[in-house]
């Protein structure tokens, strides 16, 4: 009955317009590289207190889902990720792009966002509760292992040279260590400097990876043939937007296992659609027939990174909704909404409010079906933006990945950090050094030392903690597989080429 | 012997700078804290020890399969006039980076986007439309939509 009256509440012209303008205003902050979702919501939220709750969580939901898909445009359009949640569709998305099918590629975008995210809102719906007392069994031992399983990412990654690869990776890893000391507090590589006492942020470090070193690559690499007008086929091949069914075909099984990893990965405290993505697309790697193809424009591949970092989206607010564990900044942030809205967030918010629970279930379904017209839309809009003279685009991006660089913290320091790895980046790329690893480094650096100290602490420096808990072994079965497998499955093709 | 590519001196460039991290960690750093915490030093040393091994790997690789020097992409007149391009578009970024701390973001972006321009021998009134227009649309975007505080001077 409660779901009946949650459609009634939310099916209202005021309450649609207000998940409309949030959708809006989550895929402006969320295509401009720096601007976080997180942020999206924070600038949100003050105004949403003058709105009766309902209105203001349309809004805010909206913000939410929509910044994360949108983060996907920069990536595919752009090579830089809007949201860490996109790193992962630079890999495909932006391969299929350069061949022109920039439109394409933005509309499995949509399409994979909106199936992630509608998926995680169905698992939300019916496994709330006890997926959330399930991922309370994480302790320290099992974050060491889930940081040393995306780590072991890197070998996947590394298409060309596996040196190549894990050389970034390590170096990704080494910059986590600049800043406080996780556990002791005290300073690390930094001297008197006070802006990088919370470390090298992220942000700054992917804006100038993908962002500047791939547009300084661009202009180093530009040849008087990139001006020329294209032909009408290739022109024809660019306004198409929707894949086709055979297409679908192939994207259908990654999407889904993008979504499961995603709602998986989400409902951990601390891991988020970066991370989610980042695995979905390593499975959907090992699971495909064309293996070869990800990482150099596979369709299988967009689909599964843009299907999983929206489907974290539910994860994470199963934690947030049935723990009250906030498990990153933007449960946190929509968690202090519902206790400005006078409600009590934790395990009894789903009995004492189940109306207003259920009415946030079906907001995050309209959020995620008004996603589709207006992505696809804007899809239509991209392609005719890349008629523009690729110069201009190049000049304009090197601004503003600057001014996104300095928005995220209002922080000068990151604004050198862009530039330094915008130089690094150019090198990289011009010298085939893949920079996932790095940006995957430096993600789960901090994670993996920290939760490996912290567990040695703990146990007294006996490593038998690490390995006490079937959710640890699991994992470590996980990471060995993960290790091995390229080798392994190397080593079957070469025997069968041998045997044929 | 072999002239020195690209991935030789990359390599190069991250075996040095792992050894002076290295020695910076093992001369600032505890090597080890109370209570079973292996200490401060673990992971860089780690991190640099893998970083100096796989460093020797590629020197090694490189040897074997050399890729194209730096000085043999700049005898190509094309690829000279891409470098020097791309060398004045990021001596303006720099420019850019530092003109932004002394004076208003609205004449620092103005003067980046406009040399930019010149650089990539666009007309002069272009070159003043676009760079206008870029400027005034990412300053109302961020400082006036997102309230995002651009003037830091």
């Amino acid at each position: 009955m409660s779901y009946l009256t949650a459609i009634q509440s939310v099916f209202t012209p005021g309450c649609l317009l207000c998940v409309l303008l949030g959708v809006l205003v989550g895929m402006v902050v969320g295509t401009l590289p720096g601007l976080t979702s997180v942020m999206a919501i924070s600038l949100i939220t003050p105004l949403t207190f003058k709105l009766d709750s309902t209105y203001g969580f349309a809004m805010l939901l909206g913000v939410y889902n929509s910044a994360i898909f949108s983060g996907g445009i920069s990536a595919i359009a752009i090579n830089t990720p809007g949201t860490p949640a996109s790193i992962a569709t630079t890999f495909d998305g932006y391969k299929i792009s350069r061949r022109g099918k920039t439109g394409f590629a933005l509309g499995i975008n949509t399409l994979y966002s909106v199936f992630g995210g509608l998926f995680s809102t169905i698992v939300l719906m019916i496994a709330c509760a006890p997926l959330a007392r399930l991922a309370l069994n994480f302790g320290s031992p099992e974050y060491f292992w889930l940081a040393l399983f995306g780590l072991c990412m890197m070998i996947s990654i590394s298409h060309a040279s596996l040196a190549k690869g894990l050389i970034v990776g390590i170096l990704g890893m080494l910059l986590s260590t600049v800043g406080l000391d996780p556990l002791l507090g005290s300073k690390r590589f930094i001297g008197n400097n006070t802006a990088l006492l919370d470390g090298i942020a992220f942000i700054p470090v992917m804006i100038g990876l993908f962002g500047v070193g791939e547009m300084l690559f661009q202009i180093f690499e530009h040849k008087k043939e990139d001006d020329a007008p294209r032909d009408i086929a290739e022109l024809k091949e660019r306004e198409r937007v929707l894949p086709t069914k055979a297409e679908h075909r192939r994207m259908a099984v990654p999407g889904i296992i993008g979504s499961i990893i995603g709602v998986i990965v989400g409902i951990i405290p601390g891991t988020g659609g970066d991370i989610s993505a980042l695995i979905s697309w390593d499975v959907s790697k090992r699971v495909s027939r064309h293996p070869e193809e990800f990482g150099d424009g596979s369709v299988e591949g967009l689909a599964t990174t843009c299907a999983s970092n929206n489907a974290s989206i539910g994860g994470a607010l199963t934690t947030a909704l049935a723990l009250g564990i906030p498990g990153d900044g933007n449960t946190a942030v929509l968690l202090g909404a519902l206790t400005m809205y006078g409600m009590v967030t934790g395990p009894t918010l789903l009995n004492n409010s189940a109306d207003f629970v259920c009415r946030l279930y079906i907001i995050m379904i309209v959020a995620n079906l008004l996603i589709l017209p207006v992505g696809l839309l804007s899809a239509k809009a991209c392609i005719k933006l890349l008629s523009i003279k690729n110069q201009y685009i190049q000049m304009a991006v090197l601004m503003i990945c600057s001014i996104g660089a300095y928005s995220m913290n209002r922080n000068f320091m990151d604004v050198i950090i862009m530039f330094i790895a915008g130089i690094a980046g150019f090198f990289f790329r011009k010298y085939d050094y893949p920079l996932g690893p790095l940006i995957l480094g430096l993600l789960l650096g901090k994670m993996c030392e920290t939760n490996l100290r912290r567990t040695l602490m703990l146990s007294g420096s006996s490593v038998k903690m690490l390995f006490s808990t079937p959710i640890s072994i699991l994992l470590i079965i996980l990471c060995l597989f993960a290790t091995l497998w390229p080798f392994i499955s190397d080593w079957i093709s070469k025997k069968k080429t041998a045997e044929s | 012997m072999k002239k020195a590519n690209g991935n030789t001196v990359i390599g190069l460039i991250f075996l040095i700078a792992a050894g002076i991290i290295m020695y910076i960690a093992n001369t600032t750093l505890k090597a080890t804290a109370p209570a079973g915490d292996p200490g401060s030093r673990l992971f860089p040393n780690l991190a640099c020890g893998a970083i100096m091994l796989l460093a020797v790997i590629i020197i090694i690789q490189s040897f074997k399969k050399p890729s194209k020097a730096f000085a043999g992409i700049l005898a190509d007149g094309d690829r000279r006039q891409s470098c020097i391009r791309t060398l004045l578009i990021l001596t303006d970024l720099a420019l850019f980076l530092v003109l932004w701390n002394f004076i208003p973001f609205l004449a620092a972006g103005f003067i980046f986007m406009f040399l930019q321009c010149m650089i990539f021998r666009e007309k002069l009134l272009f070159s003043v439309f676009y760079s206008a227009g870029v400027t005034g649309v990412l300053y109302v975007m961020f400082a006036i939509f997102l309230k995002v505080r651009l003037n830091i001077y």
